[in-house]
């Protein structure tokens, strides 16, 4: 049927350029519904934006939990751990609308809310200037088994926005997992430390000498998984090691306090 | 977890009409139409939960078929109207789709070994994907549900699988849940997407939710054949009136007259071994197998016995809390629940206990016994107490009837003696108990028989339960019912005979076989609770075992009702009939 064909090609050049006068309006990668896009960063719909649970100051500087901290000597949580890294910051509470997102995110095969998760949390960095001084951005690395059954890591998608936001280059092959772990979900605090220990290496450590990082992780809920990292980095000879996580989860101990 | 919506394909060949599809993620039919005869596709760009793009997609169809062709604007118009029909007011265009590279490489990792387990695991049956999920990493699959719709659509694509919407819409309408049939109780639930609902089927909520955003996936392509093979079988020596039975049953199986056959035999006949022999023959021939039953408690024990009989042969058992799968095997044992996730798929259904709760009456379970049922399939149901409607059409012969009216020992069935006294009202604080019942109870113990002491409520057996505990002591009571969460660990005391008299509702008037039983049915003139069937099959429970194929029971009621007289006339019967036989002892 060519008029048929003709008539469809002058439709879609039509449509093309009316595009270009009157661009549609794009979709939440969440609900799926159109929305006005105000903010040219965040890809989420106003909606949307109030139902995730943000975590809100004042946070400890040192382990993100919500509550006043010190720098140095942390808060009334983390006063006893010992972490390797600086400090994390958490962007939302893992629960509720945040955790139907990680766990689609996850579960779901959704790149493209891990990447407008990720823009998000660039978004959040904007106004912070402790980030100027970071020099390459690192995500925490998944298993090759993990990798075929999930698809893609969800950490370096998470990354991805991050790093170009801060203009640092992205070092998504230097840190590896060089042993299967279980998932740390459903584990003990002192099964979840046992678990990570020794599963990290860095593959080229000149490319980490005397830099300071920043680790890029989904969720953070003990701590464990990040620590063990920025201990391994910090070995290989980085400078200083931060963390920036999407969502902070409540440990199995403290989930009634918090 | 958020849940994923579709878009509406249109798979144009190089000639002729488009062919309207439905895809969860529009690069993956890009890859595909490059190895086939299209020559491009165009996709919606606003996706749609999976009940409207199904809705919309038959839509386009029906108006492809009728008026041939349309042009891409007017097909999208078409689309447009009807998405606002259903409350979906925004607006989109047809576009072409970019190659998406990650998707392609972590679907193509897993497609051959998919390809591979995908005919063991879904053949015969329907289910979701967090079953398709549990079955694959059962068979050493492991990956997440999204990957897994996508190596699914690939399969949709192919023309091996179909995919519906758990709740969809049908003719008029209406929306109706594709696993159980259900129609009123469709509920609506908050989900994140708008516009902020989701229907949800309650009818079988309990086998794990059916949405209408979630798909329910089942095989299309040909069925796999079995491998024939009799597998071995160890019965324990038949009567003469068992093998008159069991040949008229193996008749039926052969025969091409009616497709179901009632076998309608005492309690405790040992109807089950009869069918074994058929079981056998049919496994021989390479056809497969459906023994199921409406009860859990019951489906396990028919698991022991499966095993116990056929030694070596492995089966599949399916129950509520539990499976024991081995994908490719002729013979499924299962709960009738368990039937709602079987597509059509079995040459032979056996249902045993086909009159007892929950099967009897349930439109959804009577459906889902017919859907496992292939076209050619044949069905036999057992029971000791069939319905008024069975006996009638075995009497009009447009199903087949064998009558087992004979225990396995040749004894004849207890026939039930009927009190007529003045019973405590269930109102009373203080229940006290009629003297027949102490009188009945005093006889028993003083030969150590034990007795099981039927009451047509909870509350009232809670009462009789607690009142006969004090009544004297030496004598071990206790009671049990539905809500008891320590009705096991009773029972197995009352089975090790720690107990002597049992005190419970119609729980335990099926399925369960005490030596040395007694039985009282206390209020029996209550009708709503026990009727004819019922009755029946509590008098059934006594004097099963060779050992002790006498027994006393009892109908206690104010007045004598009409089911008490003919439970035993039933009774009288069926033992009338068996000394015809001349087998009776």
């Amino acid at each position: 049927m060519p008029i048929q064909k003709v008539i469809d090609l002058i439709n879609g050049a039509i449509s093309a350029l009316l595009d270009l006068v009157d661009p549609p309006l794009p979709l939440c990668p969440a609900c799926g519904g159109e929305f006005t896009p105000y903010y040219p960063r965040i890809h989420f719909c106003p909606a949307c934006l109030e139902r995730i649970p943000f975590l809100l100051p004042p946070v400890c500087p040192r382990c993100g939990r919500p509550g006043e901290g010190n720098p140095t000597a942390g808060c009334r949580y983390c006063r006893k751990e010992k972490r390797r890294y600086e400090r994390v910051k958490a962007f939302t509470v893992y629960g509720g609308y945040s955790k139907e997102i990680l766990q689609a995110v996850k579960y779901n095969f959704r790149p493209d809310l891990a990447r407008a998760l990720g823009s998000l949390m660039a978004a959040g960095m904007e106004n912070d200037p402790g980030y100027d001084r970071v020099e390459a951005v690192i995500p925490v690395p998944l298993h090759r088994r993990k990798l075929v059954a999930r698809g893609y890591n969800q950490a370096l998608l998470l990354a991805e926005p991050i790093a170009a936001f801060l203009r640092v280059p992205l070092l998504s092959d230097t840190l590896v997992r060089r042993r299967f772990t279980e998932s740390q979900s459903g584990l003990r605090r002192w099964e979840r430390k046992k678990n990570v220990t020794g599963a990290f290496q860095v593959t080229n450590c000149r490319e980490v000498a005397g830099k300071s990082l920043l680790l890029v992780d989904d969720i953070c809920t003990t701590g464990y998984t990040l620590s063990e990292c920025a201990r391994v980095l910090l070995l290989a000879g980085a400078r200083r090691v931060e963390c920036v996580t999407a969502a902070l989860g409540a440990p199995e101990d403290l989930r009634d306090e918090m | 977890m958020l849940t994923r919506r579709y878009f509406v394909t249109l798979r144009r060949p190089k000639k002729g009409p488009p062919a309207v599809g439905l895809s969860p993620e529009p690069g993956l039919d890009r890859e595909w139409i490059e190895k086939t005869a299209y020559s491009g596709v165009a996709v919606w760009n606003r996706p749609f939960p999976l009940w409207l793009a199904e809705d919309l997609q038959q839509e386009l169809s029906r108006l492809l078929a009728t008026t041939g062709d349309f042009s891409l604007t007017g097909l999208g118009r078409k689309l447009s109207a009807r998405a606002k029909y259903w409350g979906w007011p925004e607006t989109g265009r047809w576009v072409d789709i970019p190659r998406r590279e990650e998707i392609l490489a972590g679907v193509f990792h897993h497609q051959d070994l998919f390809s591979r387990l995908l005919p063991a695991v879904l053949p015969g049956r329907f289910l979701t994907l967090r079953e398709i999920a549990s079955a694959l990493s059962r068979a050493g699959l492991e990956v997440t549900d999204g990957v897994l719709e996508f190596l699914l659509h690939m399969e949709v694509l192919n023309g091996r699988v179909e995919r519906l919407a758990g709740v969809g819409l049908d003719e008029t309408g209406r929306f109706f849940c594709r696993r159980c049939g259900e129609r009123e109780r469709i509920g609506e639930e908050f989900s994140p997407e708008p516009p902020f609902t989701c229907r949800v089927c309650q009818s079988c909520l309990a086998l794990g939710p059916v949405t209408g955003l979630q798909p329910l996936y089942r095989w299309r392509g040909s069925l796999p054949p079995r491998a024939a093979g009799a597998p071995l079988l160890t019965l324990p020596e038949l009567t003469p009136w068992q093998m008159a039975t069991a040949r008229q049953v193996l008749a039926f199986w052969e025969g091409n007259g009616p497709r179901v056959f009632l076998i309608w035999a005492v309690c405790g006949a040992g109807k089950t071994e009869v069918v074994f022999l058929t079981i056998r023959r049919a496994l021989a021939e390479g056809k497969r197998v459906l023994l199921t039953v409406p009860r859990r408690e019951i489906a396990k024990e028919l698991g022991e016995r499966v095993k116990k009989c056929f030694p070596g042969l492995t089966f599949t058992l399916l129950h509520g809390g539990q499976k024991e799968e081995h994908p490719g095997d002729g013979l499924v044992v299962a709960t009738t629940h368990q039937l709602l996730r079987f597509a059509p798929f079995f040459h032979l259904v056996i249902l045993d206990e086909a009159d007892a709760y929950p099967y009897r009456g349930n439109r959804m379970l009577i459906n889902a016994l017919f859907n496992t049922l292939l076209p050619e399939g044949k069905l036999i149901y057992m029971t000791a107490t069939p319905d008024e409607e069975w006996r009638k059409k075995a009497v009009r012969g447009e199903i087949g009837l064998s009558r087992l009216v004979l225990r396995h020992h040749g004894f004849p069935l207890p026939v039930p003696a009927l009190v007529q006294t003045a019973l405590p009202p269930e109102e009373n604080k203080n229940w006290q108990v009629p003297a027949p019942v102490l009188s009945f109870l005093h006889k028993a113990k003083g030969e150590k028989r034990q007795v099981l002491i039927f009451l047509p409520t909870v509350r009232l057996t809670e009462k009789a339960g607690r009142a006969l505990q004090d009544v004297e002591e030496g004598l071990a009571v206790d009671y049990i019912h539905s809500r008891d969460p320590g009705k096991d660990r009773k029972l197995k005391a009352f089975e090790a005979g720690r107990l002597h008299v049992l005190v419970t509702t119609t729980l335990l008037e099926r399925g369960l076989t005490f030596p040395r039983l007694d039985v009282l049915v206390l209020y029996a003139d209550r009708e709503g609770i026990f009727s004819t069937e019922t009755l029946v099959q509590i008098a059934g429970r006594v004097g099963r075992s060779i050992l002790d194929p006498f027994g006393e029971v009892l109908f206690v009621g104010e007045k004598i009702s009409a089911p008490m007289q003919s439970a035993r006339l039933w009774i009288e019967d069926m033992n009338k009939e068996a000394k015809k036989l001349g087998f009776l002892k």
